[in-house]
């Protein structure tokens, strides 16, 4: 029987932030893939001294979507006091006895509130929303309204053109499940997310640039291929391309800064907004039948 | 909750080879981040299909043998196996809708 975050015990809280900041001191907490080597490992392996995520979520009462967050996010943030601030804001934002069972539903419908989300499939994008906002008010929806949309998401991925609406397409397919009893469902939409920086629209950087742009990049490649010996670098492949084009390499440069910012902007984002939510997440109520 | 299992060399034959069923592979690497992005649409998997389909996991850094019987030259390889025999194979990331389609023409 849960009784929320940490099961409503302080020293459970308190023994995962004494594992962090001990590995942490020790140069044994390591930001990447979830691991444990019986010495050091990720947040959560430090955590659990294991990798199983439904034992993290059974250990410290977190729901099993969230639970699969922890490392990834951690390790997207890149920088090491970054994610160290965050894996210890993971735990010390929670109060134990604290409900967290809808922020995965919410993590899900903000990041289907993403600007242009709504463009490929406008129909589809609100029968997923719909489907979320029941979930979070309780009413469920039957498994076949989860099947049937997914159907539908695979019949529209046949007809949909362009490379915008197959990435929408990709975050739609990560979202057609119930957040509530999913592991994957938050890291593959994240994943998909955040890479949707690349295919967001950008009025200084038109379809017409970019297909030339990889045009000439695949020439180049195909050109010094078999002239640029393995691991030798020596071939410098922006100068080449600035060379060939400089105005459309620099504007080339200044999209792919553009869209490196905005990635880090959503991984911040998302990162802020799962801190935010334990900080504010009501305190669990068992049901009464349950008493 | 059902789960996915671990298949080593030892136990391949048993898990596998000599299996009823349908029994799906996934062929890791510890160094590859698409798999580790793969690993919990599987477990999900291992729940939607509990009774239906069993999901076992190689890691052919340890278990090379494997890697080689099993002829994998890129990672991750989902492969596919009825009553022993394989019968189909696919490569690289899917999604889970995606994955979930395709296991569903199996059943």
């Amino acid at each position: 029987m849960s009784k929320g975050a940490f099961h409503g015990d302080p020293a459970l809280k308190g023994e995962m932030l004494a594992r962090i900041d001990s590995h942490a001191a020790n140069g044994t907490l390591r930001f990447g893939a979830t691991a444990w080597d019986g010495k050091g490992g990720s947040p959560m392996g430090v955590a659990i001294r294991g990798t199983d995520i439904a034992v993290y979520s059974e250990d410290y009462g977190y729901p099993l979507a969230l639970s699969g967050l922890l490392d990834p996010l951690a390790a997207l943030l890149r920088d090491p006091v970054a994610a160290l601030d965050f894996t210890r804001g993971w735990a010390q934002r929670v109060t134990p006895g604290a409900d967290l069972s809808a922020i995965p539903t919410r993590l899900v419908l903000y990041m289907l509130g993403l600007p242009e989300a709504d463009r490929a499939c406008p129909d589809l994008h609100a029968a997923l929303i719909r489907l979320h906002e029941r979930e979070l008010a309780g009413d469920a929806p039957p498994r076949g309204q989860w099947s049937d949309l997914r159907a539908r998401l695979l019949e529209a991925a046949e007809r949909v053109e362009g490379r915008h609406g197959r990435a929408v397409l990709e975050i739609y397919e990560a979202a057609a499940w119930p957040a509530c009893s999913s592991r994957s469902i938050l890291t593959s939409m994240l994943g998909f997310w955040s890479n949707f920086a690349e295919y967001a629209s950008d009025p200084d950087w038109p379809e017409a640039d970019r297909q030339r742009a990889e045009s000439i990049l695949n020439t180049l490649w195909t050109d010094h291929e078999n002239t640029d010996p393995p691991g030798e670098g020596s071939l410098s492949y922006p100068a080449l391309f600035a060379a060939t084009d400089p105005d459309l390499a620099r504007r080339f440069e200044a999209n792919l800064e553009r869209t490196n910012r905005s990635y880090m902007e959503r991984i911040d984002a998302i990162a802020a907004m799962v801190l935010n939510s334990f900080a504010v997440a009501p305190m669990f109520t068992p049901c009464t039948a349950d008493e | 909750m059902s789960k996915t299992f671990a298949i080593t060399e030892a136990d391949f034959d048993a898990a596998v080879s000599a299996g009823k069923g349908l029994v799906l592979l996934d062929l890791w690497a510890p160094w590859c981040a698409p798999c580790r992005a793969l690993s919990p649409v599987l477990d999900d998997l291992a729940e939607d299909f509990a009774g239906e389909i069993s999901i076992g996991k190689i890691d052919i850094e340890a278990e090379t043998g494997l890697r080689d019987r099993l002829e994998v030259s890129s990672v991750p390889t989902l492969v596919l196996y009825r009553d022993g025999q394989e019968i189909q194979r696919i490569t690289g990331t899917q999604s889970r809708v995606r994955l979930s389609a395709w296991l569903e023409t199996h059943l």
